[in-house]
């Protein structure tokens, strides 16, 4: 602040002037800092006086900006400082009117929002900027409009795109509902199928059951079990406490001064042979033993799975029928696969394998599904019937869930995917950004993740939970902030989580990332599906603040 | 309190248990008690050995011989011990020429056959004069083993009464004695001796103890065989101890006197309680050693972060004081007799070196204090407004957005702070380029609101040869060294680290360099320092800071210089930003760690508080402490440091912190954000009102910053101060006045207090400060005020003018040509005085006469401005009074008082006039300040009298 200069003028102005707000005021429109929408509630009384807006008061009206505050309200001194919180109105001639706090009057700075310098009348440091701020100000205002022209083109694909989409899940969806109903009578019809096979096949199996043999096995296996989950809780307890410790050695805080932690870290990294420079081998060693332990694990998987009841059955099968058939036992061997997929994957493994079978019985390669004897749980039939029973079940299953999905997709393309469900365009669509010594990830609809630039290693920042749920849904405020949370949790923290602040742009990216609290996120992202056409329901807000934003930037450069 | 973690296991156990760590407190076993003090326990066992000792049997050891004049106003005595007849001790007394009177005493041991020296230069750091001018009238007398000294001004009747055997001296007032030196016959001071000896003695040990020989004293009283007197290991520390034992105890007895108060900082009561004897209310001495601590105790005599070896003591009738020069661990016992305080005081290390201040009143006190050290120079006015900090702002984008949302709020904010995150790797002076391309850019977007912003640097150095500042220290071979010659490295912040050694002058114009803004290029003169972490906190050293063995310059030893550290990390910081721009500019350095003396350097603050009721109710008394005890300049993290206040809690820190004289919210980095723009209405409402109100006291806060640096008076001024002969308020540690304003504040500390209780000490009206109710005069009254959220105790005392400026602005700078408001509460005869200070705010201008310093008086007909000057005392010497056509008043010739409002007037004036104008004026009927009815006062404001700041005028009321 060129503070000399401004001394000296202001001792000129303290001579010339011994108070520094007699003015002559005779009309509103001479009323200096007044905001022209309130002209007609300052027309002078008969008895040339002025009733403050609030209605406490009723004042001289030449006590009207004259530097002291009468009002409670503040209404008689719009163009000085002396009354907190109004503001001063500037007519900002080649640019908008503007206002600025009270406080901000003749404080010696100059506030974008005057850009005629008004506002400081009295230390008259401010030049007259209106015309250039109010060019800049029109430019930046046309490339918003632009952006927002083209973004909403963009937005129009995506809407397009929805509708498309809409249409063909519920004509999909129409289809599998009417194929539940035949789908939901077969496994019907198979399981009556299977509960008789099953009540056959059964005296037989309880007579065997009785012999010693069996009996010792059984409770063989009973201990078995029970040693597997004994081992296995341990080793879960061994794993919780590995990834705490992990944790620890790798978020610890130091600013805790803790020598306790430091012992404890050190402890670790030397029990689990990791010093601090990251040892190689001592992490493939690690690797090593876990491998012996999987083949142990499986071995006793093995022994754990073979189904007694079957081996009886089995046994007894091999007594009755010692024909052999060659081409069931190839068939077979896929079906004996299914004993080790895991659950998660049977299903699709189920439909490989039974793509397989087809295209083997095509070439005639595989007889017919002889599903029964290989897959002896049971005694052949009984498997073959329950076999049956499962793929129908799963069938129907496997339809009941797509209904349900394509039934929430499309109760989200009502509001949750945007007002025209142009945000299901983005479902699953990333964006990244590389900020300091990490690259950050967000899936719209997903999750978000931050990953190490030094050592590849990376944090779940959390999923999506929520839009903005402080403005009502379907407003355009409701899609400007989405919450991810419930990620990793920080050393000593919370669970990380985002928040994203959304913005109207040209394409769909993530240009900031910051921490304003620890492991609590804020990504600053625009897309094109946040830009409404002008007009349609798009909130005035919007276009204000992305203008405010700009104008702030702006006076940080003119200060500078 | 935090359990004991045994393992690894158990910790991870416990933390997974607790999941956040705000609900654990201060680990005490990282610090050392008494017992656990190898000097402690020998020295402070020697007290309990003369409590247990049949009655007159414990007699001291030392005999002092025949004075010699040493020269005017200074005398030797040779001074020995029955225990050791071959060594030799020697007593010296000064008595200083400016003050009431202060009389130094020195002991030493002299011509010792070892190669080690005492330290003896605790005072060249604390004092502004080591070798202060001795009195030329002071006058000795010896007769009958006794030497007695007479001095101080002719009124003030001191003497000094040096009994010489066995060796006790006392201060005597009319006669009367108020301080007593040995009276409890404990000062005992530890001479060096080889190792080998010790061990023969140790041998002849138990035989020898059993008889004592003829008048000879028991050996065993003062010395007890110690097995780490030579190597003493604490936990996984070996302290080396080359000199072997060193320590000094003394006992100080106060006479007549109920109440002791000062030896700062602890979070304990002002009154310091008892903490040996049957009335103990601590079973640990008050420590003073300088410590970085973690979520210390609301109430405990723990040692904190800063150490200032004064302590006053004070009855109705007289105060006294002590300034115990002494930079080693010192441990202090205090009880309470019926007759007298009895003090006990051990020491690891240095001479006797204890100044006895004679009062005979507080003012008196802070005055000679001041004298000795220095009063607290006058600090830029912005930062006495609102400091928003936090660990950390993370980057530009943060900061200019706090910046920008405290503008969009109307909540003024005059300093944003960086914390340890804004250095690449902890390396201070160097940025994290991430995070702040543009340094400058950024300085100068929040220097262009009048604001400023200030950065941590702290005194550990990150070992990294890539970091200018580690190889210039290298370099220049600046560093502390470990007890083998070694640099030392400890563990910190940026990992492993070396400490400067500010007591090696060489550090010292390479340290100012560092911060000019040619070397320092991401700097600018908007940017200010906060140097933390001085005690010095080393996180992998013994108690948190550095080994006692290390060596500094000149070879002295850490345990030597320990608690002065700090002090002059904070004073060479402080040079250096003075010494940035021509002219120099005041400058802004927040201490975390202090001594006697650091008052001429800056702020401090109480350190890592926590974010509950209970420490927001213990820092009043905390700062109470420091203000007495010269440390005015003193502050709390608002909100506390740790944890998550609630929004009710947040309003009632900021409330406290608002009349606290250094004012910053702070908060750790894993709390959740709490800027007060946060949070919703009301709770924002009632925190920017808060800040806005300090602001407009700026100008309170201005006087009594001007006060003290002109007479060391505290600027939080507690009842005893005030009101030295007010019994019943020598123990009120949590309500207090803003300097001489007449401002009394109490903040509020209890969750949901709908109500407080507020204490007068004296006869005259009080005034709520919002509301106008007056309180008719009546002395000794505790009242009852309600006190819902909104609101607080601030009440304005009768008989006191109050300038304000009511328009608060972005940043205080930017209100330097508003105009004033005088707010004049009527004492019982509807009368009422006040002054104003003001000059830039920033420069040195004022030194030479570049301010305006106007008194106000108002006898009921007349209200009249004039100027005013400086006292007498020995720190207002030499200051220049100002010319009413200085440059600065001529700057602010046009900044006017606005508003003028009386309080209690008893009837409403027929006219007002000044320089023959009739004024405008509105009077609204209410209590007189001199009648019996409580209720809303009578309000007069007369409004824009059309009078300045600057010239001299008067007003008259008929």
């Amino acid at each position: 602040m060129p503070r000399m200069a401004l001394i000296s003028l202001l001792s000129v102005l303290a001579l010339s002037t011994p108070s520094i707000a007699e003015q002559k005021v005779v009309t509103p429109s001479s009323i200096r800092g007044l905001d022209p929408a309130l002209y007609d509630r300052y027309e002078p009384s008969s008895a040339n006086t002025f009733q403050c807006l609030d209605g406490s008061k009723t004042i001289p009206y030449s006590a009207i900006n004259d530097d002291f505050c009468d009002c409670s309200d503040g209404s008689d001194e719009p163009g000085t400082s002396a009354c907190p919180n109004t503001y001063f109105w500037c007519k900002n001639e080649g640019h908008i009117p503007g206002k600025v706090l009270s406080s901000r009057v003749n404080d010696g700075i100059c506030d974008p929002e005057c850009c005629d310098g008004s506002e400081e009348w009295f230390t008259g440091v401010c030049p007259k900027r209106c015309a250039e701020i109010g060019k800049k100000f029109r430019e930046e205002a046309e490339s918003i409009r632009k952006t927002r022209k083209t973004g909403s083109k963009i937005r129009g694909t995506y809407i397009k795109w929805a509708q498309g989409e809409k249409k063909r899940v519920e004509a999909d969806l129409e289809a599998k509902r009417k194929e539940v109903g035949d789908k939901e009578r077969e496994v019907e019809r198979a399981r009556v199928a299977l509960e008789k096979t099953e009540s056959r096949s059964k005296e037989e199996l309880e007579r065997k059951k009785t012999s010693p043999l069996y009996q010792s096995l059984l409770t063989h296996r009973l201990t078995l079990n029970r040693l597997r989950s004994k081992t296995h809780r341990l080793e879960n307890e061994l794993s919780s406490l590995r990834s705490i410790l992990d944790e620890l050695t790798k978020g610890y805080n130091p600013n805790y001064q803790d020598m306790a932690v430091k012992a404890a870290v050190v402890g670790y990294e030397e029990l689990s042979g990791k010093s601090s420079i990251p040892g190689e081998g001592a992490e493939g060693e690690v690797k090593e033993e876990q491998k012996e332990e999987e083949i142990k694990e499986w071995e006793l998987d093995e022994l754990q799975r073979k189904d007694l009841e079957a081996l009886l059955l089995e046994s007894s099968a091999a007594d009755d029928d010692d024909a052999h058939d060659e081409d069931d036992e190839e068939g077979g061997l896929l079906w004996k696969i299914d004993e080790y997929i895991p659950d998660s994957l049977y299903d699709s493994w189920e439909s490989l394998r039974d793509l397989t079978i087809e295209w083997l019985v095509k070439l005639g390669l595989s007889g017919k599904k002889k599903v029964a004897k290989s897959n002896a749980a049971e005694g052949p039939h009984v498997a073959a019937a329950r076999e049956k029973h499962r793929n129908l079940s799963n069938e129907l299953n496997k339809l009941n869930n797509a209904i349900s999905d394509s039934e929430d997709t499309l109760q989200r393309m009502n509001t949750e995917f945007g007002p025209q469900a142009e945000w299901k365009k983005l479902d699953g669509t990333c964006v990244d950004k590389v900020s300091g010594d990490y690259t950050y990830e967000i899936c719209f609809f997903g999750k978000t993740k931050q990953k190490s630039n030094k050592d590849g290693s990376s944090n779940y920042m959390g999923t999506f939970a929520e839009w903005n749920t402080a403005a009502t849904p379907g407003s355009y405020e409701y899609y400007t902030k989405q919450l991810y949370n419930n990620g990793g949790r920080c050393w000593n923290g919370p669970l990380r989580s985002v928040q994203v602040d959304l913005s109207c742009g040209k394409e769909n990216a993530l240009l900031s990332i910051s921490e304003p609290e620890k492991c609590e996120y804020q990504f600053k992202v625009t897309t094109p599906a946040l830009c409404w056409p002008e007009g349609e329901g798009e909130s005035e807000g919007e276009g204000r603040d992305v203008k405010v934003e700009e104008a702030d930037a702006e006076s940080i450069k003119e200060e500078l | 309190m935090r359990p004991a973690f045994s393992s690894p296991l158990s910790l991870l156990l416990g933390i997974a248990v607790l999941l956040l760590p705000f609900t654990v407190g201060v680990k005490e076993e990282d610090f050392k008690k008494c017992s656990q003090s190898s000097f402690c326990r020998r020295l402070r066992s020697i007290a309990s050995k003369q409590e247990a000792a049949p009655s007159r049997t414990f007699s001291s050891p030392y005999t002092l011989a025949s004075p010699q004049a040493v020269g005017e106003g200074s005398w030797k005595w040779p001074l020995t011990s029955s225990l050791y007849p071959e060594i030799q001790f020697e007593l010296q007394v000064d008595i200083l020429a400016d003050g009431d009177g202060i009389a130094r005493i020195r002991i030493d041991e002299i011509d010792t056959k070892t190669q080690f020296k005492r330290y003896n230069e605790t005072a060249k750091w604390a004092l502004v004069d080591p070798n202060p001018p001795l009195s030329s009238s002071a006058s000795i007398k010896t007769a009958s083993g006794k030497s007695t000294i007479s001095y101080g001004p002719t009124s003030s009747k001191l003497s000094l009464e040096i009994q010489h055997s066995p060796l006790k001296i006392s201060q005597l007032r009319n006669g009367k004695p108020e301080i007593v030196f040995n009276e409890r016959s404990l000062f005992h001071m530890e001479h060096f001796r080889n190792k080998e000896v010790i061990k023969t003695e140790e041998i002849l040990g138990d035989s020898e103890q059993m008889v004592l020989k003829g008048d000879e004293q028991d050996r065993s009283w003062f010395e007890e065989s110690d097995v780490d007197a030579f190597q003493e290991t604490w936990k996984r520390w070996t302290d080396s101890k080359p000199k072997g034992p060193e320590g000094f105890s003394l006992d100080l007895t106060f006479p007549g006197v109920k109440h002791v108060y000062g030896l700062p900082e602890h979070a304990s009561p002002l009154s310091l309680p008892d903490t040996t004897g049957p009335n103990a209310y601590y079973s640990d001495p008050y420590r003073l050693f300088n410590v970085d601590i973690f979520e210390y105790l609301a109430d405990s005599p723990m040692s904190l972060y800063g150490a200032i070896p004064l302590l006053h003591a004070h009855s109705a009738d007289h105060s006294v004081g002590v300034l115990n020069l002494v930079g080693s661990d010192t441990f202090v016992d205090v009880r309470h007799d019926d007759d007298a305080v009895r003090t006990h005081w051990v020491s690891e290390s240095g001479i006797l070196d204890l100044l006895l201040l004679p009062g005979p009143k507080p003012q008196n006190l802070f005055e000679q204090y001041a004298q000795l050290t220095g009063p607290t120079p006058l600090p830029p006015q912005w930062s006495t407004a609102y400091h928003q900090c936090r660990w950390n702002y993370n980057d530009e984008d943060d900061v200019l957005t706090v910046d920008k949302k405290f503008d969009e709020h109307d909540i003024p904010l005059d300093v944003t702070w960086l914390d340890i995150e804004y250095a690449a790797d902890r390396k201070y002076f160097e940025w994290n380029e991430n995070a702040f391309p543009d340094p400058v850019r950024m300085l100068d977007a929040v220097a262009s609101k009048g604001r400023k912003m200030v950065a941590i640097v702290d005194p550990h150095v990150k070992k990294s040869d890539s970091y200018r500042i580690y190889t210039d220290t290298r370099d220049l071979d600046i560093q502390v060294r470990k007890s083998d010659g070694s640099n030392y490295d400890g563990w910190c912040w940026p990992g492993s680290s070396i400490y400067v050694d500010f007591f090696n002058p060489n550090s010292w114009a390479w340290w100012t360099k560092m911060f000019d803004l040619k070397t320092w290029k991401e700097s600018t003169n908007a940017l200010f320092i906060w140097n933390d972490m001085n005690e010095p906190s080393v996180f992998d050293g013994p108690e948190i800071s550095m080994p006692r063995d290390n060596i500094h310059a000149g070879g002295w030893e850490h345990r030597d210089v320990h608690n002065i550290n700090g002090m002059l990390f904070h004073n060479q910081t402080a040079q250096a930003l003075i010494a940035r721009e021509t002219p120099a500019q005041r400058p802004f350095v927040l201490s975390r760690s202090f001594f006697a003396g650091s008052q001429k350097f800056g702020a401090i603050w109480t350190g890592d508080n926590m974010g509950d009721w209970e420490h927001l109710a213990g820092e009043t008394a905390m700062l109470l402490s420091n203000n007495i005890a010269g440390m005015s300049f003193s502050g709390a993290d608002v909100g506390g440091f740790f944890g998550n206040p609630t929004p009710e809690m947040l309003v009632r820190w900021y409330q406290a912190g608002a009349f606290m004289p250094f004012f910053r919210a702070h908060a750790h980095i894993d709390t959740k954000r709490r800027e007060p723009y946060l949070f919703d209405e009301p709770i924002r409402g009632y925190l920017r009102d808060i800040i806005r109100l300090r602001y407009q006291l700026l100008p309170v806060w201005y006087n009594a910053f001007h006060d003290a640096s002109l007479t060391g008076s505290p600027i939080m001024r507690p009842q005893y101060a005030v009101f030295p002969e007010d019994e019943q308020g020598f123990a009120i540690d949590d309500q207090y006045y803003v300097g001489d304003s007449g401002l009394l504040f109490k903040p509020v500390v209890q969750e949901g207090a709908e109500t407080s209780q507020v204490y007068f000490s004296d006869a005259e009206p009080y005034y709520n400060y919002f509301t106008n109710h007056l309180y008719p005069a009546k002395a000794h009254q505790l009242l009852t005020l309600e006190t819902p959220l909104s609101t607080f105790p601030l009440l304005i005392r009768g008989g006191s003018i109050v300038p304000s400026r009511q328009r608060v602005r972005r940043s205080s700078p930017l209100m330097w040509q508003d105009p004033y408001t005088l707010t004049i509460a009527l004492d019982k005869n509807g009368q009422a005085t006040g002054q104003l200070y003001q000059d830039d705010g920033v420069g040195y201008g004022y030194i030479n006469g570049e301010y305006i310093w106007r008194s106000f008086v108002f006898n009921g007909k007349t209200l009249k401005s004039t100027p005013k000057s400086a006292g007498s005392s020995p720190t207002e010497k030499g200051v220049v009074p100002y010319e009413d056509n200085n440059t600065w008043a001529q700057a602010i010739s046009h900044v006017k008082i606005e508003q003028i409002t009386i309080l209690g007037l008893a009837k409403q004036p027929k006219s007002i006039r000044s320089d023959g104008v009739e004024l405008t004026f509105e009077y609204k009927p209410g209590a007189a300040s001199n009648g019996k009815k409580e209720g809303e006062s009578s309000v007069l404001i007369v409004k824009n009298p059309g009078v300045g700041v600057v010239s001299d005028w008067e007003i008259l009321f008929e």
